[in-house]
């Protein structure tokens, strides 16, 4: 079948013309499968790559210091909110966490590991603390310049290193 | 609710009565605008959004209820752990430090399971949270009153192989 164009002046109808037959183009044809659109998005959307967030964020005075703030406060609260519960339900299930008893067994661990639990507690607690005026200092106004997160972040991070020496070894 | 003192006060009509101002020692950092004075039947734009009625649970007021539980644990702590043991410092150290951990934990539950996106979620954990923190504070109760009291037993627990070392 001769193209109409084949008579035509133009290079690309002369290269068509030349040709004598259609060029088939296409792109390969994939599996038909009866999945639906929602459960293609949805595997699409579990293999997709995550672009790089903390791995790559510099560790600023900023963020590092309230992170570390949420997850002492949750450590520590946590904590504190379990052992206070188990306390309080102790004579439902027989136990005893009576200081006598808790003391006993707290005495009889391996100092390093006492000593670890207790530099954790320690740490968290008083970093959290320190932070927690820090935070106070600055809803009044004060110290919130670059400069001041800098000067009271110092301040935090010596205060939290003294105490937590003081109270983990005295 | 709160007709009388507002409209004395501001001389504005009823629907702008719902702006509650907070009254610090120390101006604000950032100056909101006040009303401007309506002449005579002019009525004040509603709001797109309705606005919910003024709460001193909520909005503004709960986080200044943030910053006064948490400053007023700093001197509970401080006294506990400079002075030591004394029972009016248990007693409230047991109610102000389970009401600071429960607001803390409520911002932790805005921030990643807040009700929009997570509804059955986000009212699982609350009622976990409440309930939790209402065993917290009986825990705490029951140390205070069936044992030596919170700060002794903290500090029974935390200097308990000292003890041991000088016996």
């Amino acid at each position: 079948m001769y193209s109409v164009i084949s008579k035509t002046r133009l290079p690309v109808a002369r290269t068509l013309a030349a040709c004598n037959a259609r060029a088939f183009i296409a792109t390969p044809m994939r599996e038909r499968t009866e999945e639906s659109q929602a459960a293609v998005a949805e595997r699409a959307r579990k293999n997709r790559p995550v672009s790089p967030n903390l791995g790559i964020y510099q560790p600023q005075m900023s963020w590092v210091l309230s992170g570390l703030h949420r997850n002492t406060g949750v450590l520590v609260a946590g904590g504190a909110y379990l052992y206070a519960a188990a306390f309080g339900l102790a004579p439902m299930f027989g136990l005893d966490l009576s200081s006598a008893t808790v003391a006993a067994t707290v005495a009889s661990l391996p100092t390093p590991v006492l000593l670890g639990t207790k530099a954790l507690i320690a740490g968290s607690l008083s970093f959290h603390c320190f932070n927690g005026i820090r935070h106070l200092w600055w809803d009044t106004g004060r110290s919130v310049s670059n400069q001041g997160v800098f000067k009271t972040g110092y301040a935090v991070i010596a205060a939290t290193t003294l105490a937590t020496g003081y109270l983990t070894f005295f | 609710m709160f007709a009388r003192t507002l409209v004395k006060r501001s001389g504005v009509p009823a629907m702008a009565m719902q702006q509650m101002t907070l009254r610090t020692a120390r101006p604000l950092l950032f100056k909101a605008t006040k009303p401007k004075q309506l002449f005579g039947d002019e009525v004040p734009n509603p709001p797109a959004v309705p606005q919910p009625p003024a709460n001193r649970l909520k909005g503004s007021y709960h986080w200044m209820n943030e910053r006064a539980v948490s400053l007023i644990s700093v001197p509970l702590l401080a006294t506990a752990f400079v002075y030591g043991s004394h029972p009016i410092n248990d007693m409230l150290l047991g109610i102000v430090l389970p009401v600071h951990a429960y607001m803390g934990f409520q911002q932790v539950l805005l921030d990643y399971f807040e009700y929009r996106r997570w509804p059955m979620i986000s009212r699982v954990l609350k009622g976990a949270l409440v309930t939790i923190t209402g065993l917290a504070m009986f825990g705490a109760w029951r140390i205070n009153t069936t044992d030596v009291g919170l700060t002794a037993y903290f500090g029974r627990l935390w200097n308990a192989n000292k003890t041991k070392k000088t016996e």
